[in-house]
């Protein structure tokens, strides 16, 4: 077979299969089409009404928790479609004073809401609609035989996470409580309370001083160890509506959802305490 | 001494060639596309017989038959290319230099040879010039000398003449005459111009299509 | 003499003009934040000059681990007839085009103490741990690098005629003199340029180095995972290791320029 006979049969190929894409994408974009037509009409609210959508920036720890509160907000208020965006609370603090478009900012400690305030992003006080406390994970089968924060330093590599996240000062605290050190050679500084969890779940670091509702959902994966009520930080998470919201009303909504017996209960079933 | 009967084959190519040559200067003069390059390529080394026998120095060194092959580097032969292929990154003396560099010599001792042996040539005054700085006379003579240095027991030119201006022409011809009687070699000479062969050589081999 | 190739188009030159300012803009918004009182202060605090060291050695390790592992892998390309060429090409391109995170967990999967392919077997047998080690750092950065090293050795090989080659191996060179004596001689220029690429691709590693070898600080925390930790802590200093490595990388780039025009050109 020559060359111009094998160059003309791939352009045949090739032109084909164009064609069938674009045959393809343009029943696809009719039948989309009709679909949201569709589903327009079968919003019951308001035949043609156009959904709104509020972003909530909220800390990586209550990834889980929120996005089920999202649904539930969403199915009693199709009108409004929930955005989330999760980073650590410190980072979430930057992109809103950067001018990040946020509506609601739900935080893992109060601190947090302290640069806001003084720089009017923010009105009033956070509204503190959960408390969570830390819990010491190491790798499932606890190889090194950890059993407490104070025999931390048997771990190679502990994770934590950044000095600056809420997440990273409360694990410090509960570390200078038990009066131990650990070197920063051996820890390895997760950028969110996911990262750091995952640290231990998937990576190799052999403890990590998460989140109790962290711990939980990956209780099938690493062995927890309760660390107990008097060495432990009792976190509050608040929450409060941004002052440059384009969707203050919506955005109130959702607060309020957040802090109703409902909202409280899908937090409670995550394994965050009561407010 | 070099004693070839086999067939000589490159890419589409291929001939039949019955080649003794003894302590002499031989020619090969024919047009191109004879096979006189694929001829030298296939007793330097550098590629193999399609069948048959090449002995160097009584030493088999080619047979396919019975899988013998032995590779150019081992083969001890001086080979000036076409278009001398002097290393770009090296000065004349070190490209004159290499055979004996190659072979373990120190670069000190191995230079003060080439030197010698480009002083000989005519080209020591641009002995420390690199060599794609060198024109093409220049270069040939270099590749020349590089050729002979290592005192090999076979030698191959190919259009050894072929970028040396007229006027020089006799003066090299007469110079690598010498030369190669001196070593008392067999030297096989590929050349258009007969008036290179008429010179250097001691018989003609006349391959026409 | 204008011939139609040589004239520009109004539109090609805006579009030009449109494309440097894009690429530049970035530079400048970067100087505009880096506060110069303080520049060398930053740069010399101990979590700076910890950054600095890591990410120095270990790029600098890793592009000699591509090296080894990748000059004969060009070779092999460029000069060998093998059946699973195009298999090896596409395999060699891969971590160019895959999110480096993603290369991160692939590395993982292999290296991983916990479940990793080979991890299980090296950390039993041999005690070695490679993740949150400098030697993942060094693993994840040669991983990315790699294929600008061999692309650019594969390049230069095949270009490269091979009559020097033949008349080496006349004169009686082995094959490794030849290879010392001529191919290394005649392959500078495209080593360098790869060099110089893949040092400075290991240098900007970031996603598969903090998945693969987690952020420690003064282990293996390289100085872009120090500029991201220190953007809320100490912006400052974040903005001063990220000058630091803006020049670099046009220190390379314009070191690079001629070298590796002169190799295109041969």
């Amino acid at each position: 077979m020559s060359a111009s006979t094998i160059w003309s049969r791939t352009e045949g190929v090739y032109s084909l299969t164009v064609t069938i894409l674009a045959r393809l994408s343009g029943c696809l974009l009719v039948a989309a089409s009709v679909n949201l037509g569709a589903c327009a009409q079968v919003d019951a609210r308001g035949v043609g009404a156009k959904k709104i959508t509020i972003t909530v920036s909220a800390a990586a720890s209550l990834s889980s928790a929120y996005k089920e509160i999202g649904k539930q907000f969403e199915l009693s208020n199709p009108t409004i479609k929930i955005s989330f965006n999760f980073a650590s609370s410190s980072s979430l603090v930057n992109q809103i004073q950067s001018g990040a478009p946020s509506d609601v900012f739900a935080a893992a400690d109060l601190v947090s809401f302290n640069t806001l305030r003084t720089k009017g992003l923010v009105t009033g006080s956070p509204k503190v609609f959960a408390r969570n406390a830390m819990q010491l994970i190491v790798k499932s089968g606890n190889p090194l035989g950890i059993t407490s924060v104070r025999n931390l330093n048997k771990a190679k590599t502990v994770s934590l996470c950044a000095k600056s996240a809420p997440c990273g000062v409360y694990a410090g605290q509960i570390i200078k409580r038990y009066g131990v050190v650990i070197a920063e050679s051996k820890i390895t500084r997760g950028v969110d309370a996911t990262a750091a969890l995952n640290a231990v779940v998937n990576g190799d670091a052999d403890a990590g001083i998460v989140y109790a509702t962290d711990a939980l959902s990956a209780k099938k994966m690493v062995r927890v160890i309760a660390i107990p009520g008097v060495t432990n930080i009792k976190a509050a998470y608040g929450i409060s509506v941004i002052r440059a919201s384009k969707q203050g009303a919506m955005a109130k909504k959702f607060v309020a959802f957040v802090l109703s017996s409902q909202g409280r209960r899908i937090l409670s079933s995550y394994g965050f305490q009561a407010p | 001494m070099i004693s070839l009967h086999g067939t000589v084959v490159s890419g589409e190519f291929s001939r039949h060639f019955d080649l003794e040559i003894g302590h002499e200067i031989v020619g090969v003069v024919g047009q191109n596309g004879t096979g006189k390059t694929s001829l030298l390529r296939t007793i330097a080394g550098l590629s193999a017989l399609g069948s048959g026998v090449l002995s160097l120095n009584g030493v088999t060194a080619d047979c396919p038959a019975e899988r013998v092959f032995v590779l150019p580097e081992l083969r001890n032969i001086g080979m000036v290319f076409q278009d001398h292929a002097l290393m770009p990154f090296l000065s004349a003396v070190d490209n004159a230099a290499l055979p004996l560099v190659v072979r373990g010599m120190k670069r000190g001792k191995a230079n003060k040879l080439a030197l010698e042996l480009l002083e000989q040539f005519d080209v020591a005054d641009v002995a420390h010039q690199m060599a794609p700085t060198l024109s093409g006379g220049q270069s040939q003579r270099v590749a020349i000398a590089r050729a002979l240095i290592g005192d090999p027991s076979v030698i191959l030119l190919d259009e050894p003449l072929s970028a040396i201006d007229e006027g020089s022409r006799s003066t090299v011809r007469l110079c690598i005459r010498e030369h190669l009687n001196r070593l008392g070699v067999s030297a096989l000479v590929v050349s258009h111009d007969f008036a290179d062969i008429d010179q250097i050589c001691t018989r003609i081999e006349n391959y026409t299509r | 003499m204008t011939t139609v190739g040589s004239r520009t188009p109004r539109f090609v030159q805006m579009g030009a003009a449109f494309g440097v300012v894009f690429l530049s803009l970035p530079v400048v918004g970067l100087l505009r934040r880096v506060s110069w009182l303080t520049l060398w202060d930053q740069l010399t605090q101990s979590s700076s000059r910890e950054a600095l060291r890591i990410s120095l050695y270990a790029s600098l390790s890793a592009t000699l681990l591509a090296l080894i592992l990748g000059l004969p892998l060009a070779w092999c390309l460029a000069r060998v007839q093998f059946r699973l060429r195009r298999v090896v090409r596409a395999l060699v391109l891969l971590p160019m085009v895959i999110p480096p995170v993603v290369g991160g967990v692939a590395l993982l999967g292999v290296y991983g103490k916990t479940n990793g392919l080979l991890g299980g077997v090296l950390d039993s047998l041999f005690g070695i741990q490679l993740t949150y080690s400098i030697w993942g750092v060094i693993i994840a950065e040669a991983f990315v690098a790699m294929p600008f090293l061999v692309l650019a050795l594969e390049g230069g090989l095949r270009s490269m005629n091979t009559r020097y080659e033949e008349a080496a191996a006349v004169m009686g060179a082995s094959d490794f003199s030849r290879f010392r004596r001529v191919v290394l001689p005649l392959l500078r220029p495209s080593l360098v340029a790869g060099l110089m690429l893949a040092w400075a691709r290991a240098l900007g590693e970031f996603g598969a180095t903090i998945t693969f070898a987690g952020n420690i600080e003064g282990r293996t925390q390289t100085t872009p995972l120090a500029v991201y930790t220190m953007l809320e802590s100490n912006p400052e200093g974040a903005y001063a290791l990220s000058f630091l490595l803006v020049a670099v990388c046009v220190a390379v780039l314009t070191g690079l320029r001629d070298k590796w025009i002169g190799g295109i050109s041969r």
